[in-house]
C-alpha cells in the first residue's frame, strides 16, 4: 500500500464524522420552551411536593420564582438532558424545587419567569392542594405558622398533687414529656407554663429520662418533679409546651415521563427521599386549676403570707446579762411551705425591750419548700425591771386545715445583773439607753466606738495652736528676747569700737605732742636724758594704757628690746640719775635723732 | 472687807460654772437619747447646738454614719481630729468608715510619714521650745563670752529645728485646708453644669481646692485627678467663720 492510500484511510473517516457533525441541527438555533409541573398536586401539610421547571433548548437561564402565600420553595439543584430523535437533538435543563406548605388549602402558583439572554419567558400558572397533616389528631402550632405536630409523635402531661389550692400554697407536681422512640424528635426548650395565676418552679436542664411503653409504642419520657404555686385567685386554664424539631421525610416525586416509579419499588423511593428538620411545638392538653384566696376572717395581725405547715423553736443566750448587754435570740421555723414568705417571728413590743434587725439563713431539705429557716436577732433590755423575754409569735395559713394558726414560744426568764455604770445611775431618765457599752441601734455592720456621754470642753472655733493667742504671745516674747540679746551684743560691739577709735586719736595726739616737745628740747642741756625720758614715758603710758611711772627700764627692754633707742634712753637716764658721768653732747644729739625716729615710727 | 467680797465672788463663780457644766451634760443626754432613738437628723442638730468639741464632733460623725452619709461623717471626724489629733476613738471610727465605704487612702510618702510622726500641736510646741531655749542659751553665751563658733553652730542647729517645726506645722495646716466631698458628684472638665465629666468622686474623699468660678471649685483629689466640683458637694475641714 502506498503511503498516500494509508493516509486516506485515516483521514476519510474523520472527514465523514466532521460532515455529519456539521450537518446536525444546533440546539441553540431551536425554539426555547419552558414548562413547570408540581407533583403531587395534592399533599399533606407535613409533607412536601416537587416543583420542576423545565427549559428546552437553553442553558444559560435565570429562573424567578413567584411569591406565593402559604408555600415555600427550596432549591434542590438542576439536571440536564440531551435527546436525539431522528437526527434532531434536543437539550433541556430541569430545575427542581421542594415545595413546603405553610398552611392548608388550595394554593395558586403564579407563572414562573425564565430569563434567557434578553428574552423573558414564563410558565403557565400551577395550582396545588394542601390537606391536613397526615396525623388525624394533629395540633396546629399556636403561632399560626402552619407547622403541625402529630400527637402520636409527642405529648406533655402535667399532674399536680391537687387541683384546688390557696394563694401562696405550694403543691408538688409532675411534668412528663413523651417522645416517640422511633421518631427523630429533638426538644429545643424546656417546658413552659402558658397561662396566668400559677407559678411553675424553674425546671432543671437535666430531667429524669426513662422509657415507657404506651399502646405497644415505646416512648422516651422526660420527667420533672416540680412545684406549682398559686399566685392569683380564680379558675386558671394553663398549658405546658416546649419547642422541638422533628425530622420529616419528603417524598420524591416521580419524574415526568417515567411512569409510576422506577420498578414501582418503595425501597427505591426510600433511598431517594430526603429529610427536613421542622420546628414544632409540643403542648399539653389544657389543665384547669382553681386558686382560692386566703380567708380574711381570723387573719392574725402578724401574718405575713406564710402558707404551709410549720413549727417554731426559740433559744435565747445568754440569760444572765449585764445592763445593756444584748441577748441573742435564735428562732427556728421548720416545716414545708412557701419559705420565701416566712419572716422573723414577732417579738412582743413591750416597754423596756429593744429589738434589732434580725439575720436569717435557710437550709433546704429535699426541696426549696421543705427545710429550716433560722433567724437570729439581738434584743436589749432597756428596763432593768423586765425579768423575762416575752413569747415570740409566728402565724401561718394551714391549707390542709384551711385555717390560720399562730405559734407561740415559751417565755424565757432573763436575769439582769445590778448596774455598775455610773452614767446609768445619774441619768435614769434615759432608761438605760445611753449606757457606755450599748451598741449602736441600727446597722451594726460598722463597729463604731459608741457616742460620747460628756460634751467635753467646747471651743470657740477650730484653729491651729500656732494661731492661739497664748502661743502668739509666748512666741513673740521669745523673739523679743532673741532680738534683745542680739541688740545688746551689737551695742557692745559698737561701744568697743568707739573706745578703740578714741585711743588711737589720743595716741596720735600724744605722738605729735611728744615730737613737738623733743624738737624744742636741746640735746646739749645737762638734764636732757631725764626730760626726754619724761616725754617718751608719757607717750608710752598712753600707748600701753598704763601709768607712766610704772614703766621701768626693764619693762621697756622687755617690750621693745635692749637695742632699741627708747631702751637706750631709759638706760642712760637711770645712769645719770644714779650719778654716773653724763654723756657728751654729740652722743645725746645722736640719741635725740634716734628717739625722734623711733617715736615717729611708733604705731 | 475686800477679802470677804473676793471670797463671795469666787464661790459664786464656781457655783455658776458647775451649774453650766451640769446643763451641758443634760443637753448631751438629750442628744444621745435622740441618737439612740435613731432620730439622727434631730440628734445632729442637737449636738451642733452644744458647741464644738472633739466629743461633740465625734457624736455628730457617728450620727452621719448611721444616716449612711459617709461624706459628712468623715468631715466631722476630721474636724474632731483637728481639735484632738491623738483621739484614738476618732481615729478608729474614721478608719472604720473609710474601710466600710472603700475610701482607701493613697500610700503615704516619706514626707507624709515624717510629718505625721508628730501632731500639729507637737510641731508647734517644738517650735516654741526652740524659740524659748535659744534666748537662754544666747544670754548664757554672751555672759560667759563663748566663742563665735559655739554661738554660730548652736544658732544654726536651732534654726534647723525651727525650720522642721514650721514645716511640720505647715504640713498639718495644709491638710486642714482641704475639703471633704460630702455628696458623690461628677468631676467636670470645666465649671459648667453640662460639662464633660472626668469621673465620679465619692463622698468622703479629700480634695484640695485651688480656685473658684461661680458655683464651681477647681479641685485636685488624692489620686491627682483635677476638675471642677459644684461647691455644694464640698465642705472645708476648717469651717468658714461666720
Amino acid at each position: 500500500m502506498k503511503p498516500l492510500a494509508r493516509y486516506q484511510i485515516c483521514v476519510l473517516p474523520l472527514l465523514v464524522l466532521l460532515v455529519l457533525l456539521c450537518s446536525l441541527p444546533q440546539p441553540s438555533s431551536a425554539e426555547t420552551e419552558v414548562s413547570a409541573a408540581i407533583s403531587p398536586e395534592t399533599f399533606a401539610l407535613d409533607e412536601g411536593a416537587l416543583l420542576q421547571v423545565s427549559v428546552k433548548n437553553a442553558r444559560d437561564i435565570d429562573i424567578i420564582l413567584p411569591e406565593t402565600d402559604g408555600l415555600r420553595f427550596h432549591s434542590r439543584g438542576q439536571s440536564t438532558q440531551v435527546q436525539m430523535i431522528n437526527s434532531s437533538v434536543t437539550s433541556s435543563v430541569v430545575h427542581s424545587y421542594l415545595v413546603e406548605a405553610l398552611q392548608e388549602g388550595t394554593h395558586e402558583i403564579p407563572p414562573i419567569r425564565v430569563i434567557h439572554g434578553k428574552e423573558t419567558m414564563q410558565t403557565k400558572p400551577l395550582s396545588c392542594a394542601v390537606t391536613a397533616p397526615s396525623g388525624s389528631r394533629g395540633r396546629q402550632a399556636p403561632d399560626g405558622s402552619g407547622q403541625a405536630l402529630d400527637a402520636a409523635l409527642a405529648s406533655v402531661t402535667f399532674s399536680p398533687q391537687k387541683e384546688t389550692i390557696f394563694v401562696g400554697e405550694v403543691v408538688p407536681a409532675r411534668l412528663k414529656v413523651y417522645l416517640r422512640g422511633d421518631k427523630r424528635i429533638n426538644p429545643t426548650s424546656l417546658p413552659q407554663l402558658q397561662g396566668e395565676g400559677l407559678l411553675l418552679d424553674e425546671l432543671s436542664n437535666k430531667p429524669v429520662v426513662r422509657e415507657e411503653r404506651v399502646d405497644d409504642i415505646i416512648y422516651t419520657v422526660l420527667v420533672w418533679d416540680t412545684f406549682v404555686t398559686g399566685i392569683k385567685e380564680g379558675l386558671h386554664e394553663s398549658t405546658f409546651a416546649l419547642d422541638a424539631t422533628v425530622l420529616v421525610k419528603t417524598r420524591q416525586s416521580r419524574r415526568p415521563g417515567l411512569g409510576s416509579g422506577f420498578f414501582n419499588d418503595n425501597l427505591f423511593d426510600e433511598m431517594f427521599s430526603s429529610y427536613v428538620s421542622k420546628p414544632v411545638q409540643i403542648a399539653s392538653e389544657p389543665i384547669t386549676m382553681e386558686v382560692r384566696s386566703l380567708p380574711e376572717t381570723a387573719k392574725p395581725d402578724n401574718f405575713t403570707g406564710a402558707v404551709g405547715r410549720f413549727t417554731l423553736q426559740l433559744d435565747a443566750q445568754p440569760t444572765e446579762i449585764d445592763p445593756g448587754e444584748p441577748v441573742t435570740l435564735t428562732m427556728t421555723v421548720s416545716g414545708s411551705g412557701n419559705f420565701n414568705q416566712v419572716t422573723a417571728p414577732a417579738i412582743s413590743r413591750e416597754a423596756g425591750i429593744k429589738a434589732y434587725t434580725p439575720t436569717q439563713t435557710f437550709s433546704a431539705d429535699t426541696s426549696p419548700y421543705r427545710g429550716v429557716k433560722q433567724f437570729q436577732q439581738a434584743v436589749i433590755f432597756t428596763d432593768p425591771a423586765v425579768t423575762a423575754l416575752p413569747p415570740v409569735t409566728f402565724s401561718y395559713f394551714d391549707p390542709e386545715e384551711k385555717r390560720y394558726r399562730t405559734l407561740f414560744s415559751d417565755p424565757v426568764p432573763v436575769t439582769i445583773k445590778p448596774s455598775t455604770s455610773a452614767y446609768a445611775a445619774v441619768a435614769p431618765q434615759l432608761t438605760g439607753e445611753a449606757v457606755e457599752n450599748l451598741p449602736d441601734p441600727a446597722a451594726p455592720a460598722i463597729s463604731l466606738v459608741p457616742v460620747k456621754l460628756t460634751p467635753g470642753t467646747p471651743v470657740e472655733r477650730i484653729r491651729p495652736p500656732f494661731l492661739a493667742p497664748w502661743f502668739i504671745s509666748a512666741a513673740s516674747l521669745c523673739v523679743f528676747m532673741i532680738v534683745g540679746l542680739f541688740g545688746f551684743r551689737l551695742y557692745s560691739d559698737i561701744r568697743a569700737d568707739n573706745a578703740e577709735t578714741l585711743y588711737l586719736k589720743k595716741l596720735a595726739a600724744a605722738k605729735k605732742e611728744a615730737l613737738a616737745l623733743l624738737d624744742r628740747l636741746d640735746p646739749g642741756r645737762p638734764n636732757y636724758a631725764a626730760e626726754a625720758r619724761t616725754i617718751a614715758g608719757k607717750l608710752l603710758s598712753i600707748r600701753r594704757r598704763t601709768d607712766s611711772v610704772s614703766l621701768t627700764t626693764a619693762d621697756i627692754i622687755e617690750i621693745y628690746g635692749a637695742e632699741s633707742a627708747i631702751a637706750e634712753l631709759f638706760r642712760i637716764s637711770d645712769q645719770v640719775s644714779y650719778g654716773k658721768r653724763d654723756r657728751s653732747a654729740d652722743s645725746y644729739r645722736t640719741l635725740h635723732q634716734q628717739i625722734k625716729s623711733w617715736i615717729a615710727a611708733l604705731s | 472687807m475686800n477679802r470677804l467680797f473676793l471670797i463671795i465672788v469666787t464661790v459664786c463663780s464656781l457655783l455658776v460654772s458647775a451649774a453650766a457644766s451640769g446643763a451641758d451634760t443634760a443637753d448631751m443626754d438629750t442628744c444621745n437619747r435622740l441618737y439612740y432613738e435613731a432620730d439622727y437628723e434631730q440628734a445632729v442638730g442637737c449636738y451642733e447646738g452644744l458647741g464644738t468639741s472633739p466629743e461633740i464632733l465625734f457624736n455628730i460623725g457617728n450620727s452621719y454614719v448611721r444616716m449612711d452619709r459617709p461624706g459628712y461623717a468623715v468631715l466631722y471626724y476630721l474636724r474632731g481630729l483637728c481639735l484632738a489629733p491623738e483621739d484614738s476613738d476618732l481615729h478608729n471610727n474614721l478608719a472604720q468608715v473609710r474601710r466600710e465605704y472603700s475610701l482607701f487612702q493613697p500610700d503615704p510618702s516619706f514626707a507624709d510619714r515624717f510629718f505625721t510622726g508628730l501632731t500639729i500641736s507637737q510641731w508647734t510646741y517644738a517650735c516654741l521650745a526652740v524659740c524659748a531655749l535659744y534666748p537662754l542659751f544666747l544670754g548664757f553665751a554672751l555672759a560667759k563670752r563663748k566663742s563665735r563658733i559655739t554661738i554660730g553652730s548652736t544658732t544654726m542647729l536651732c534654726l534647723l529645728l525651727l525650720a522642721f517645726g514650721i514645716a511640720g506645722a505647715r504640713y498639718h495646716y495644709v491638710q486642714w485646708q482641704k475639703s471633704v466631698v460630702v455628696e458623690t458628684d461628677r468631676l467636670l472638665v470645666s465649671p459648667f453644669e453640662k460639662a464633660e465629666s472626668v469621673g465620679t468622686i465619692a463622698q468622703g474623699r479629700l480634695v484640695s481646692p485651688h480656685k473658684t468660678y461661680r458655683d464651681f471649685v477647681y479641685v485636685i483629689d488624692e489620686a491627682g485627678r483635677k476638675g471642677w466640683l459644684h461647691r455644694t458637694s464640698l465642705q472645708p475641714i476648717l469651717p468658714k467663720e461666720e
